[in-house]
């Protein structure tokens, strides 16, 4: 007979089994910087888990035109350089470290780029890809035998083809869409799914679509209330989610005493925290809506992003034999 | 050749379609953000109240034009720091990045102290400067007297702080809209008390007083303060004035808290820049044109009177409002609908500083909170009604205790020197941002140029950094040197006066070991993470 059924069923039901940390961060969106810190934080802060919540890839790309032999020229931060080839490593690096893309070309592509925007499209999605095989082999090189779990999920604002790129990884994994153990114990569901926005990004679904798919992992979990719901868009109108309001031009509304303000999180992600009460919930999509409130008993958590600057902000979780225990917003 | 030269002007980079790419705001829109701060209104009728009492002979218009150049370099520091960490949060974090984060913590926890107090005796003023007159000129005359006098404050703040609390708890947008309809009310009673003043003349002014209060109360009201000890120094009036432009600070202060809204949209270096630099421009230019047109009218010795005889000898006054100059609508037209709209006017004013001081209350709990410096109990949002209530609560609780300690007690006797020190640890907000960008390069490498933008060798953030420091030592001095505003300076009332400052550190310091026992260590919250 094991050990805990002396313990009531209802309370062996709520009593989550380890002590874990875990550091939690979302919306790097491209910094090279950023993403290097949250492998770093691992280290840094102790922790036995990491988990990136969405929203990886960047949103800009930065086109750098070969000239003539061993000479390009670009335009960033509103100068314009013309560099030789030498430079050229050095100025891509520091170009990345912003979380913006860059783009060996011609231009004659130049020309057919501006014309076309499939093309750039097709860019966007190649160098996004190549740019998220080079994290992922990074991850898997340091963390490989650190015994740190280390979870990835793609973001509302992440290509689809993204998810190739985690096939195989032995370190890293991608838990969209799924039931995943920490370190075999602490049940998490995840999706980078958000409700609808203005912008039509790759990963988003209606509200009643959000909320069955959401359902259709939470209804697998064995023991919800001691479970994770890695969510990446906020529960609806519980501070989390405070974004501008914006006009039909995507124009913030101004008016007296400054820009309008409103909750543009999910009610389908309220609703199912509401309905299961995990232990926690990681949400991220709104970069200036940081902070941690209770929906109920669950924690739940908005680290923000600060990445256009290079800083990491994250949220380190403790979590022990009653749930969590503790929690703190980092700024790295 | 020709094709390179177009493809680089014309597309220096692409941009795929993702969240949170919005449109710039237009100078418009951010104008209209800016004109929103102001409070005119307000402003000169607390710096009439005081200056021409405490500077004697004193020209607030040029108080108001010399104050600029300072407001200037602390706009544009605040600006430029907004530009390097739009997302940051204002001087809680940049203090606490770039000195540490104790010390930001205490300059945070100072400033919310300041607010507090601001906010209660703006509470005890809205009974007895706002609401008496208000009621005055409706008729109840009675109600008035007894709202102006000091225990009715205690009293009617009870309902005030209470319906605060209340609109706090129905969510930000109905604060948003509470304060729209105030903004109205009080442009209408603004504009309507500034073209009564411009349409007349202080001879009209005068008759209206002597016409209320019998023949030469004009002239008697000076009188009775020059009897009572009022004297003006012609040779010292220019000294005077540049000294008063520490009133000029107090009204031009908060403009710059606009940089913060700056954060929630594109291209903040730009925006941020705009949005305080519109603000105090708008905001000089009114206060400045409004002191000429309230001097014009009242009369600089008439308003040197009522300031002296308010503050050194109150039981002579013998005015059956009080001293400010929101009271004297009953003096300026005999119209009873104009005297209505500018008392509501007035009355909504003050209402209107309040919501933006509660909501800087609430969010720096809410960022303590967070920092686990304060229980998270604090920032529980409450299920019903999705807002802050706790916090809410607790602000508008020590906002009645500050009220009370105002009313009640020789507090502020303690506090001697509060605008003193406030320059003081204003100060450690501009050694900050001297040192920012040679403490925090990674942070500061990655700024927009404009933030990064060097003269004589120095960056600019640096430049706001000194000239601030600068600006604030002068506010010091003069605050420390000016035994009417903060009274004799002395040890005991130093070391009461750094107190409030102070006393942050074990605030800061104990929940950090508490939380280090039980395993937290919130030292990890500024901790740099290694970019390699």
């Amino acid at each position: 007979m094991a050990w805990d059924a002396f313990i009531p069923s209802h309370t062996r039901e709520e009593r989550c089994l380890s002590d874990l940390k875990i550091f939690f961060a979302s919306d790097i969106h491209g910094s090279e910087v950023c993403f290097r810190k949250f492998l770093n934080a691992a280290k840094a802060y102790q922790v036995d888990a990491l988990i990136m919540g969405g929203d990886i890839t960047g949103k800009m790309i930065v086109p750098i035109v070969a000239i003539d032999q061993g000479r390009y020229t670009f335009e960033w931060l509103g100068n314009p350089y013309t560099i030789t080839a030498d430079a050229l490593a050095e100025h891509i690096r520091q170009i990345r470290m912003s979380g913006i893309y860059t783009y060996l070309t011609d231009p004659d592509e130049m020309i057919q780029l501006e014309e076309n925007p499939l093309l750039v499209k097709d860019v966007f999605r190649r160098t996004m890809k190549a740019s998220m095989v080079e994290w992922l082999e990074l991850a898997e090189e340091r963390l490989s035998g650190s015994g740190i779990e280390c979870f990835i999920t793609p973001g509302n604002d992440d290509d689809l083809a993204l998810d190739e790129a985690f096939i195989g990884k032995n370190v890293v994994c991608n838990p969209e869409g799924k039931i995943v153990h920490i370190r075999g114990e602490i049940e998490m569901i995840s999706t980078g799914y958000s409700n609808l926005t203005p912008w039509h990004s790759p990963r988003e679904l209606d509200e009643n679509a959000l909320y069955e798919k959401i359902l259709s992992m939470a209804s697998g979990l064995i023991n919800p209330r001691c479970s994770i719901f890695n969510l990446h868009c906020p529960p609806y109108d519980y501070g989390l989610d405070i974004a501008a309001r914006l006009d039909k031009s995507l124009k913030p509304i101004a008016g007296i005493g400054g820009v309008e303000m409103g909750p543009v999180g999910s009610q389908a992600v309220l609703k199912s925290i509401q309905v299961y009460q995990p232990m926690l919930g990681l949400h991220g999509h709104v970069h200036e809506s940081r902070g941690a409130v209770k929906v109920g008993r669950t924690l739940c958590v908005n680290p923000g992003s600060e990445y256009t600057e290079g800083i990491l902000r994250g949220c380190l979780v403790l979590i022990n034999k009653k749930g969590v225990r503790d929690y703190l917003l980092t700024s790295g | 050749m020709d094709n390179i030269q177009q493809a680089k002007v014309s597309r220096p980079f692409f941009v795929r379609e993702a969240t949170g790419l919005v449109r710039e705001l237009s100078w418009f829109d951010t104008f209209l953000c800016g004109f929103g701060i102001l409070n005119v209104a307000l402003g000169l009728v607390q710096a009439f109240a005081y200056a021409p009492f405490v500077f004697p002979g004193s020209n607030m218009a040029i108080a108001f034009l010399i104050a600029l150049p300072g407001a200037f370099f602390i706009g544009l520091l605040n600006a430029l720091f907004t530009a390097a960490m739009p997302r940051s949060g204002g001087d809680y974090v940049w203090v606490s990045r770039s000195l540490s984060p104790v010390v930001g913590f205490a300059v945070n926890f100072f400033a919310t102290f300041g607010v507090i107090a601001a906010a209660a005796v703006n509470i005890w003023y809205m009974a007895s400067n706002f609401l008496a007159p208000a009621l005055y000129v409706m008729g109840f005359q009675g109600a008035a007297s007894w709202v102006a006098s000091g225990p009715a404050a205690i009293i009617m703040a009870i309902p005030a702080i209470a319906i605060l609390v209340l609109i706090f708890s129905l969510g930000l947008n109905v604060v948003r809209r509470v304060m729209l309809v105030l903004f109205i009310i009080t442009g209408i009673g603004t504009i309507v008390w500034l073209l009564i003043m411009l349409l007349g003349s202080n001879t009209s002014f005068i008759a209206g007083f002597n016409n209320v209060l019998g023949a030469n109360a004009y002239e008697n009201m000076i009188q009775t303060a020059a009897t009572a000890g009022r004297t003006v120094d012609p040779t010292q009036t220019g000294r005077n004035s540049f000294y008063a432009m520490i009133y000029a600070f107090q009204m031009y202060g908060g403009f710059q808290m606009i940089g913060y809204f700056a954060g929630e949209i594109k291209r903040v270096h730009k925006s941020a820049m705009q949005a305080i630099m519109t603000a105090l421009g708008v905001g000089a230019l009114f206060f400045i044109l409004s002191s000429l047109i309230v001097v014009r009218y009242f009369g600089a010795e008439f308003l040197g009177a009522v300031a002296f005889l308010a503050n050194a000898a109150p039981d002579q006054l013998g005015l059956p409002l009080g001293a400010y100059i929101s009271n004297m609508v009953i003096y300026m037209t005999q119209s009873r609908f104009l005297q209505i709209i500018v008392s509501l006017g007035f009355l909504a004013t003050i209402t209107w500083i309040l919501l933006p001081q509660m909501l800087i209350i609430t969010r720096n709990m809410f960022a303590w909170s967070f920092d686990r410096l304060i229980p998270s109990w604090v920032a529980k949002v409450n299920e019903r009604t999705h807002s802050p209530v706790n916090a809410t609560i607790i602000a508008g609780i020590l906002i009645y205790i500050m009220l009370l300690v105002t009313l009640l007690t020789q507090f502020w006797a303690y506090l001697i020197n509060l605008a003193g020190v406030g320059a003081l640890v204003g100060m450690l907000v501009a050694i900050s941002a001297i040192i920012f960008p040679f403490r925090r390069k990674d942070i500061f490498e990655k700024a927009p140029a404009i933030v990064k933008g060097k003269f004589l060798g120095l960056p600019w953030l640096t430049w706001a950094g000194i000239l601030t420091l600068i600006t604030q030592g002068l506010l010091t001095f003069i605050a420390f040197t000016t035994p009417a505003i903060g009274g004799a300076v002395n040890m005991v009332s130093l070391l009461s006066s750094l107190a409030v400052f102070i006393i942050a550190f074990p605030l800061y310091l104990i929940p950090y070991y508490v939380n280090k026992n039980r395993g937290l260590d919130t030292s990890l919250v500024y901790k740099e993470l290694p970019p390699e």
